[in-house]
């Protein structure tokens, strides 16, 4: 799943839960496939970020697995305290799996 | 602790704010004006009007409806958040882009507090986003005001000090603690004092020990995915005792890394918005 800024939802994206407005009001179920339709009423009420399906848009500041793996290390350089070098451990668990979904 | 603050002279950029906190407070002392009096106070300046309800809207709030007015702002969040995003607000003012890293940490601390006190039932969640905003104060007013010696203990901690420690070398005193010292000055509770004072060193919590574990933990966590990549938030150590404190479990954090990946876009869509 990835949350994307309106301006990079194209129509055949699925969404991956509900799109509410500003108000709360349900615009668009969960697993609905995004049409220009949507997307048109989506910009006219106010809706700033859709999550969808899988992994789409490949945002600026986004790493791949490899670079996040390497700034982890760096961020965790010299660190010896356990309970730090689990939560590290929690985190390498956390990018593998980010990686591997579709 | 005290003593040592109070000799420093600090930027005169920062009494920008202490004219309208001060109104703020006369007229909270005044009992007969209600809130309608602070809402015209602030709304005698559009600017930070508008300003101010970009921030009431900060995407992690999560208000079912749009803030469009000031009044409505201080009715869902209340007289001291709302001192505390005006505070924000002048800070933010004094800030530039070069500081966008320092501000996604804030954001972040914000965002991970409030899921943090949700998870463990905290009714007034947004009062925990509004902490993460604030948490670093200390930080912003060192760097604001010593600038010389800011550099200096950015270069420090190249070398692989932790920021407390080099803190105390230079001022005698640690960010938290100046924090802790701004936020009681300006008359806020110790329940939004204490766990400022607290997010290095949990020793210090008294009454609030569960608040300042949740914005503890969430700096620490905010550090460690990497939002707001920057040396100066680099931790060292951590309270053991911080998981069993909070019945956390590991699954858990997991599911607290895989929503701040989610939510990163809209830190910096929002920074973006409110950082020129
Ligand atoms: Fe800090
Ligand atoms: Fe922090």
């Amino acid at each position: 799943m990835q949350r994307l800024p309106l301006s990079y939802i194209k129509p055949g994206m699925k969404t991956f839960e509900e799109v509410v407005d500003a108000n709360g009001r349900v615009l668009c179920g969960k697993g609905i496939e995004l049409t220009e339709e949507h997307i048109k009423r989506f910009y006219e009420l106010g809706v700033n970020f859709v999550t969808v399906e899988g992994h789409p848009v490949n945002l600026p500041w986004e790493k791949t697995l490899e670079e996040e793996l390497q700034a982890l290390n760096k961020r965790f350089e010299g660190i010896k305290d356990p309970t730090l070098l689990e939560i590290k451990k929690i985190l390498e668990e956390f990018f593998k799996e980010k990686y591997q979904e579709p | 602790m005290e003593k040592k603050i109070k000799k420093l002279k600090f930027s005169e950029k920062l009494p920008v704010i202490l004219e309208l906190l001060q109104k703020i407070e006369f007229l909270i002392e005044d009992e007969k004006t209600g809130i309608s009096e602070i809402a015209k106070l602030i709304e005698k300046d559009p600017s930070l009007t508008t300003k101010f309800l970009k921030l009431a809207n900060s995407p992690f709030y999560g208000f079912p409806k749009r803030i469009t007015s000031v009044k409505t702002a201080l009715n869902f969040l209340g007289v001291n958040i709302v001192k505390i995003l005006l505070i924000v607000n002048n800070f933010l003012e004094l800030s530039s882009k070069d500081d966008f890293l320092i501000w996604e940490h804030l954001v972040g601390v914000g965002m991970v507090s409030q899921l943090l006190a949700k998870k463990l039932n905290f009714e007034d969640s947004s009062t925990f986003y509004t902490l993460g905003l604030v948490h670093d104060i200390g930080l912003i007013v060192e760097k604001l005001s010593f600038p010389e010696e800011f550099e200096k203990i950015r270069e420090k901690i190249k070398e692989g000090k932790s920021l407390i420690k080099i803190e105390e070398e230079f001022f005698k005193f640690n960010h938290s603690e100046l924090g802790a010292y701004l936020m009681e000055s300006w008359n806020f509770p110790a329940k939004l004092v204490e766990p400022i004072l607290a997010h290095h060193d949990l020793k210090k919590a008294k009454r609030y020990l569960k608040e300042s574990a949740i914005l503890y933990l969430a700096d620490l966590l905010v550090w460690a995915k990497g939002i707001g990549e920057d040396l100066l938030f680099k931790r060292d150590k951590v309270d053991s005792e911080i998981f069993s404190l909070l019945s956390l479990n590991f699954s858990e954090i997991k599911e607290i890394f895989r929503k701040m990946d989610l939510f990163t876009v809209e830190i910096r869509t929002f920074l973006n918005s409110v950082l020129y």
